[in-house]
């Protein structure tokens, strides 16, 4: 007699895998909460990743929290609205999520980072590509960003489920003030500077004590609402470090889903979901990234979706409603390209290689 | 003999103050028409939905306008657009086979720019109320705006959702547009003609000070009435972008007689007529300004 020999069978690879397809795996048999269709909405935030995760459950009929709309008075051409449940764009990284949540709770005096364009528009450094059209004057680049923030908060009085993926560890922060950019300044706007930005890779424990803390701040403020962290498997498209891409990425990778598993276990309103495993796991076989070998492949997603929604809402897939597939399949068989434009996401790390 | 200056008046609601400067009996010669009073404006635009004026004019002689103005050898005619007249529209766009837009005159319109081919001024009051219900009603969420073409503008009230330039100007475009392609199709279709457009009258500071609140009516008692401040920067912002795009192509725009303002920018009681108009006080103001102008 062992102590294996009382294990339930997920426990064992060759059993939790076994024969089963990918989509037949259970990848997640112990889940802390479940959640319900009809009474749990959702918010998310983070990494590109996490843009699929917001659209699916759109498309799937989640509830979907999104508390910065356009005012009737806007433009109805796109600028950011709807991507995520509030108007911040790509969070990449934890330290970036803490410092959001610090200004909308009134823990930090609001970070002001503008620079100009060329055609004369501003734009929000610490949320470049949120809003595509910029903003006529530094004033209204301002007042729109106080907006934000206090439309940030407001997301957790209807949400009670937050989710967020964690994307990366290599930041930029500001040298006088040290707060985190979500892109190196001078790639998708303003002008790189080696006085004002600085590059950091952020350890274990820096991510550790980011994440720590923005759960609490959640927490305290809104003791109902569940945090779901999953950990986005995009690998990184440029690396800082003199090491190579592929080390980095895994080292990143390594630090965020140490840190997502302790503090899921330390808190008990905390909980993972693991996206990153179902792609990126030995058992997929590669099949869900796409030739680059970094991007994930619409199957993927849907491999992942399908996932939640039958672990975590017990909705199987004949109940899905799946509004804008259904679109395409009134049309025939859908085109891989209109596939692959249904699932692009603004992947704000491109630009690092362009 | 000098030869006569010919002068049209063409517009809307706010061509009735142009023609009861003029004329106060003008209406006798209205078209026929049902009475049914609507007790939402002020007798001077009574049955203004009901009354078709396509073909009705007023011609003022060269000698009424020199006793009147001081003004020689010039013809006046004065064309109004009733409600009722199917030229609410001026002109119509549309989308040709490779999605380019297409812009025609209406019928009614065309009608009219007929007959100012010999004219030499056209003196334009068309529209101006388009966007008094985005001024008055407050039915959106709170809002504000830097106001446009104010090189000082009072800076954003904190308490408001902020709305950048560019969503406003796209808004106020789809007002302004009405003017603007109907006076540019003026100058295509008679180029020797010059066009002077005059600018609404500002907005009241206070709405309740009139009871006559036109077809805002319900709509007040619904939603409320939009804070002033608010207000006069919709107004000027629409004055501004309307002024920008008709100067572009030739037309002269004037705005409201400085005597017509307070001293905070809105429009005075005594010469208001209804909501939105003012009187014939204020439409023999318009006149002085411009006669010395032309």
């Amino acid at each position: 007699m062992n102590p294996y020999k009382k294990l339930e069978p997920h426990c064992f690879w060759t059993k939790q895998v076994g024969n089963n397809t990918t989509s037949e795996i259970d990848y997640d048999p112990f889940p802390k909460f479940t959640f319900s269709r009809e009474n749990d909405a959702f918010a998310t935030a983070g990494s590109c990743f996490a843009q699929h995760f917001a659209r699916e459950l759109k498309a799937r009929g989640g509830r979907y929290t999104v508390s910065e709309v356009a005012h009737p008075l806007m433009s109805k051409e796109e600028n950011g609205w709807g991507t995520f449940s509030a108007r911040y764009g790509n969070i990449y990284s934890v330290k970036q999520l803490r410092e959001l949540l610090e200004q909308s709770f009134g823990r930090r005096k609001p970070i002001i980072d503008l620079a100009q364009r060329p055609d004369g528009r501003w734009v929000d450094l610490l949320r470049p590509r949120a809003v595509p059209l910029g903003f006529s004057s530094s004033e209204e680049a301002i007042a729109d960003r106080v907006f934000h923030l206090s439309q940030v908060r407001r997301i957790f009085e209807t949400a009670n489920v937050f989710v967020f993926t964690l994307g990366l560890t290599e930041i930029w922060t500001n040298v006088a003030d040290g707060y985190a950019y979500p892109m190196c300044p001078g790639t998708a706007a303003g002008t790189y500077n080696p006085d004002e930005h600085e590059f950091k890779n952020s350890s274990f424990p820096e991510v550790y004590d980011d994440l720590m803390k923005s759960c609490e701040l959640i927490h305290d403020q809104y003791p109902d609402c569940k945090i779901l962290l999953t950990v986005s498997p995009v690998m990184l498209v440029a690396s800082m470090e003199q090491r190579g891409a592929i080390q980095s990425s895994m080292v990143s990778k390594s630090i965020l889903r140490l840190a997502a598993d302790v503090v899921k276990n330390e808190l008990s309103y905390v909980d993972y979901f693991p996206s990153f495993e179902i792609i990126s796991g030995p058992q997929a076989k590669g099949q869900f990234f796409k030739d680059d070998a970094r991007d994930v492949t619409p199957a993927g997603v849907m491999c992942v979706m399908d996932y939640f929604f039958k672990s975590r809402m017990h909705i199987g897939s004949d109940d899905i409603i799946r509004s804008n597939v259904d679109e395409h399949k009134n049309e025939g068989t859908p085109d891989i390209a209109d596939l692959e434009a249904y699932f692009e996401v603004e992947c704000d790390e491109i630009l690092l290689g362009s | 003999m000098k030869p006569l200056k010919k002068i049209g008046l063409l517009g809307h609601s706010h061509s009735v103050c142009m023609l009861d400067s003029m004329d106060k009996d003008w209406r006798d010669q209205l078209p026929s028409q049902e009475k049914s009073p609507d007790e939402r404006y002020p007798e001077t635009h009574q049955n203004w939905f009901t009354t078709d004026t396509k073909d009705f004019v007023v011609d003022i002689p060269s000698q009424k306008l020199n006793e009147k103005f001081a003004v020689e050898d010039t013809d006046l005619s004065l064309y109004p657009i009733y409600g009722a007249t199917a030229g609410g529209n001026l002109t119509t766009c549309t989308l040709d086979a490779a999605g380019n837009k297409q812009m025609f005159l209406t019928e009614v319109y065309n009608s009219y720019l007929k007959k100012f081919k010999d004219y030499d001024y056209m003196i334009s009051t068309i529209f101006g109320n388009d966007h008094a219900f985005l001024a008055y009603v407050d039915n959106l969420p709170g809002y504000d705006f830097l106001e446009l073409g104010n090189e000082n503008p009072n800076p954003l009230e904190k308490q408001f959702r902020p709305i950048d330039q560019y969503d406003i100007t796209k808004f106020m475009t789809g007002y302004t547009d009405n003017i603007v392609h109907a006076l540019y199709c003026a100058t295509s279709m008679n180029p020797n003609l010059k066009i002077i457009h005059l600018l609404p009258p500002p907005p009241l500071k206070k709405p309740d000070t009139t009871i006559f609140k036109e077809i805002l009516q319900p709509l007040l008692e619904e939603h409320g009435i939009l804070r002033p401040s608010l207000r006069l920067k919709l107004y000027n912002s629409y004055c501004w972008i309307l002024s920008k795009k008709l100067t572009e192509f030739g037309v002269k725009v004037l705005p409201p007689p400085p005597e017509s303002f307070t001293k905070d920018g809105y429009k005075k009681m005594s010469f208001t007529d209804g909501l939105t108009h003012g009187n014939a006080k204020y439409g023999e103001l318009c006149w002085r300004q411009i006669f010395k102008e032309i």
